[in-house]
C-alpha cells in the first residue's frame, strides 16, 4: 500500500512538473479549442505575452509556477500537505473550466482532481488542526 | 497585537468581502465601476464570458465573509480566501495598477490574520 501511495505521489508530481514547465517552454502539443470560442478566449487572455501588446494575462504564468513548485515538493516528499493545498484551486478550476467550456479534454483534469482529493484524504491528519 | 485589534481586522475583512461578493450579484447603484484599461477590460470580459467564474468567486467571498463575521472556522475561511487574495492582487499589479487599493487592503488583512493563527497551519509543513 505504501508503494502504491509513493507511486501516486510521484506520478502526480511528475504530471504537474511537466504541465507546469509546459507553460513556459511549450513542449507538449497545444490543445485544440476549435468549436469552443469561450474556452479559447479565456485561455488566450490568461497567457502573458512578451511580444504582443494585448493578452497581458498573468494567470498562465502563475498556474505554471504553482504547478512546478507543487510538483517538485511532491516528488521530493517535502511539505506534502502544503503542496496538495496549493494544488486545490488549480484542480477545482481546471475541472470547472473543462466542465463549463470544453468537455472533450476533461480527462487529464479529472485525473489530477481525483488524485489530489485522494491524497488529501490520505493526509487528512495534517489538515485537522485548521478545523479545531 | 491583541485580540480586539484582530477582531476589528476580522470584521473589517468580513464586511469588505460581503460588499465585494454581493456586488457581483446585485449591482449596487452607488458603486460605479471605473473604466478599466484595455487589457484589464479584456481579461474581465473573458471571465464574464465563461459564465461561471465571477458567480463562484462572488459566492465564495460571501461565504468567507459570513464565516469571518460570525467567527466560525476562521483559519479555514482565511485559507479559502488566499487564492482569491493572491489573484485580485496580481490582477491589479499586472493589469490595473490604479485600482489596487481595495485589493491591497484585503490581501494585507488576510496575511496578518493568517500570521495571527499560524500555529494551526504548522502541521501542513511537517
Amino acid at each position: 500500500m505504501k508503494i502504491f501511495h509513493t507511486i501516486l505521489r510521484i506520478g502526480l508530481g511528475l504530471m504537474l512538473l511537466i504541465f507546469g514547465l509546459n507553460k513556459f517552454f511549450w513542449i507538449l502539443p497545444d490543445f485544440d479549442f476549435s468549436g469552443y470560442p469561450q474556452a479559447e478566449y479565456l485561455f488566450n487572455s490568461m497567457r502573458y505575452s512578451w511580444s504582443e501588446s494585448i493578452n497581458k494575462g498573468y494567470l498562465m504564468g502563475l498556474v505554471g509556477i504553482t504547478e512546478t513548485v507543487a510538483g517538485l515538493l511532491l516528488i521530493l516528499k517535502k511539505w506534502v500537505p502544503f503542496a496538495l493545498l496549493l494544488l486545490v484551486p488549480i484542480s477545482v478550476n481546471i475541472v470547472l473550466f473543462h466542465a463549463f467550456l470544453n468537455i472533450p479534454n476533461i480527462g487529464p483534469a479529472l485525473l489530477v482532481a481525483i488524485l489530489n482529493t485522494y491524497m488529501i484524504y490520505k493526509n487528512w491528519d495534517s489538515y485537522r488542526s485548521i478545523f479545531t | 497585537m491583541n485580540s480586539s485589534f484582530t477582531k476589528i481586522l476580522r470584521i473589517l475583512l468580513a464586511l469588505g468581502l460581503l460588499f465585494f461578493g454581493l456586488n457581483k450579484f446585485i449591482e449596487f447603484s452607488f458603486m460605479t465601476m471605473p473604466q478599466l484599461p484595455e487589457n484589464a477590460a479584456d481579461f474581465m470580459s473573458s471571465l464574464q464570458a465563461t459564465g461561471y467564474v465571477l458567480p463562484i468567486v462572488g459566492a465564495l467571498e460571501i461565504i468567507i465573509g459570513l464565516l469571518l463575521l460570525f467567527n466560525k472556522a476562521v483559519p479555514f475561511a482565511l485559507l479559502l480566501l488566499a487564492p482569491i487574495s493572491v489573484n485580485i492582487l496580481l490582477f491589479h499589479v499586472f493589469l490595473d495598477l490604479p485600482g489596487i487599493g481595495g485589493a491591497l487592503v484585503i490581501a494585507i488583512i488576510n496575511v496578518v490574520l493568517i500570521y495571527k493563527h499560524w500555529k494551526v497551519y504548522r502541521p501542513l509543513f511537517h
